[in-house]
């Protein structure tokens, strides 16, 4: 395992930024810090059909943090497996390739690493506003003690 | 018999469309009554926000207006206050601006031909269907796609509303070892865009010939980008502060975007009408490419706008592989800006077609009044024509079904942008 990528999918307008200030929030905790250098590297995602696939095609393995609106109560975090994204394939835009199109293009293309994993936040609203609310940003802990386990599962011999 | 029914086709959500738009048909008598691309996707009112910001705001503003070809919008915004201010911002301005705009016709067209349009040409519901037995294909797309990005990011910073684009030129100069890696992988890619063209005119193509105007800009010696007058195949020749003069915008009730016509009908832009338009402003290797299809251009075949597409790809890469070879640092990228008041013009070859901009400042750069026409509200009255030429010739005894895939077919070969819908309109339009 050589290269492992944590992508933030998000945008500029309210809690759809859950995903970005989750990858800020992963930076400033050191926690990329316990792995061998360069074994763990992040990026921000704004547009999944201009940018996702390629950041994904040159991995090993993947964590996706992306906001999700499925019912449950603000702020709760979803360890979801990719294969169980659903997509409409007519609605496919090269404007919003969503993040369940990319996967499903990408593993037909067979672009895909071995191990993808979404982890999704639940929020309340997409619209623009000031930033992300307190309750959403609250899952973040939650979400970095998640994704530690998960960084020590898929690199076993960390520094 | 079939002739005497009266059929009703209702797409109300079209698919694989950027942007929300339906489409109506009535049928009777063997006959269209009528036929509505509706475009009911909210005014987004560009226009009216510009209005009262300083000049320096606009580029980041209008490149909002569309995820996928902001930098049109930027660079027609840029050439029209630069017009006003009286700013020559000199000739690495000029070539960095046709770099960022061939890595903009590199992704958008990329992301049309593989995403959109290729699952028409060869009967599959979708990209992710195609891809299963066309992996090679779609994947050199998305490859050839993120060349394109990766170049609006080298201008840019970002490939999604960039950010580098200044009145005067950019807020930064790329490095040059930045620029040497991203040659690099110009120049390897540049047998598979070869091969993209080969393959997009090897593609089925039904429909014919239809009568229309092709309306595009010319430059003097260049494939046309940034500078050129506006022309049309038959004898349209003006400049850029001419265009009100002679074409006219129109509100029709069924649709939030403008209509458009030329001498009172409607015309294409877009990459079919501009390689119509300036084949001969190809490069040898270019052309040598498109020679050894069986496409020729000028072609009133609209189903050949997918190889005008590829051929365009083809060209960007090259063009900005020329331009990045000689890259050297400015002193300084961008020429000082004073402001003052006026009225400016700018009018650019965006992925879709020819975007004309209006501005008008005062003393200080406030903008005062702005008017953009993107292209997708030049075509609408052009797709609609199309709509009703290939439905009677498809024939409109054909089951509903295969009326409305025709139809969704036909508009979607015009890679229409109904995000791109920047008009304020009155509130008291009537809608039907």
């Amino acid at each position: 395992m050589s290269d492992v990528r944590i992508i933030g999918i998000g945008s500029p307008f309210g809690d759809d930024r859950i995903g970005w200030d989750a990858v800020d929030a992963i930076e400033k905790s050191g926690l990329l810090a316990r792995f061998p250098p360069g074994r763990v590297s992040t990026f921000r995602c704004s547009q999944p059909a201009a940018g996702l696939l390629p950041l994904l095609a040159e991995a090993d393995a993947a964590i996706l943090i992306d906001a999700i609106r499925s019912g449950a109560s603000i702020g709760t975090v979803r360890k979801i497996d990719a294969g169980d994204l659903r997509f409409d394939p007519g609605k496919i835009s090269s404007h919003g390739l969503s993040v369940a199109e990319s996967l499903a293009l990408g593993r037909e293309l067979g672009l895909l690493p071995e191990t993808v994993t979404v982890y999704g936040i639940e929020i309340q609203r997409d619209e623009a506003s000031a930033g992300v609310q307190a309750k959403v940003h609250a899952a973040i802990p939650a979400l970095l003690r998640a994704i530690a386990i998960e960084l020590q599962t898929m690199i076993r011999k960390p520094a | 018999m079939t002739e005497n029914r009266e059929v009703s086709i209702r797409v109300p959500v079209l698919a694989r469309v950027e942007g929300e738009g339906a489409l109506e048909i009535d049928i009777k008598d063997g006959r269209i009554t009528d036929l509505k691309l509706r475009i009911y996707e909210p005014p987004r009112f560009f226009e009216k926000f510009l209005e009262g910001r300083a000049y320096h705001e606009v580029p980041d503003m209008v490149a909002r207006i569309c995820g996928i070809c902001p930098v049109a919008y930027q660079m027609s915004a840029v050439h029209a206050l630069e017009g006003i201010f009286g700013i020559d911002p000199g000739p690495w301005v000029r070539a960095m601006r046709r770099v960022m705009y061939c890595g903009e016709w590199i992704e958008s067209h990329c992301l049309h031909i593989h995403l959109l349009a290729a699952p028409d040409f060869l009967g599959y519901g979708s990209v992710i269907e195609m891809a299963r037995d066309y992996p090679v294909e779609v994947r050199r797309g998305l490859a050839l796609q993120a060349i394109g990005n990766d170049l609006i990011r080298l201008l840019g910073a970002r490939s999604v509303h960039p950010v580098g684009v200044r009145v005067g030129g950019f807020h930064r100069a790329p490095l040059p070892e930045q620029v040497a890696a991203l040659r690099e992988r110009i120049r390897a890619a540049l047998p598979e865009a070869s091969n993209l063209v080969l393959w997009t005119a090897g593609l089925p193509a039904s429909g014919g010939e239809q009568q229309f105007a092709c309306v595009a800009m010319r430059h003097e010696s260049e494939y046309p980008m940034n500078e050129g007058r506006i022309v049309s195949d038959q004898g349209l020749n003006i400049a850029a502060d001419e265009y009100d003069r002679v074409f006219v915008e129109r509100q029709v009730p069924h649709s939030t975007a403008l209509h458009s016509a030329l001498e009172g009908k409607p015309y294409l832009v877009g990459p079919l009408a501009r390689i119509n338009l300036n084949h001969d402003r190809l490069p040898s290797a270019v052309q040598d490419v498109l020679r050894a299809t069986s496409v020729r251009f000028p072609s009133h075949n609209l189903y050949h706008s997918i190889v005008a597409r590829a051929a365009e790809v083809f060209y960007a890469l090259r063009e900005a592989l020329r331009i990045l070879d000689a890259y050297v640092m400015p002193v300084q990228p961008f020429a000082k800006v004073a402001p003052r008041s006026g009225v400016g013009f700018g009018c650019t070859e965006a992925p879709r077609g020819m975007l004309w901009h209006r501005y008008e400042t005062d003393a200080d750069g406030t903008i005062k009044a702005s008017r953009i026409v993107p292209p997708t509200s030049q075509n609408q009255a052009r797709i609609e024509q199309d709509l009703r030429q290939s439905l009677e010739s498809y024939g409109l005894n054909r089951s509903d079904d295969e009326l409305r895939r025709l139809g969704e077919r036909v508009i979607r070969n015009y890679d229409p942008c109904i995000s791109c819908s920047t008009h304020f309109l009155n509130l008291n339009v009537c809608r039907t």
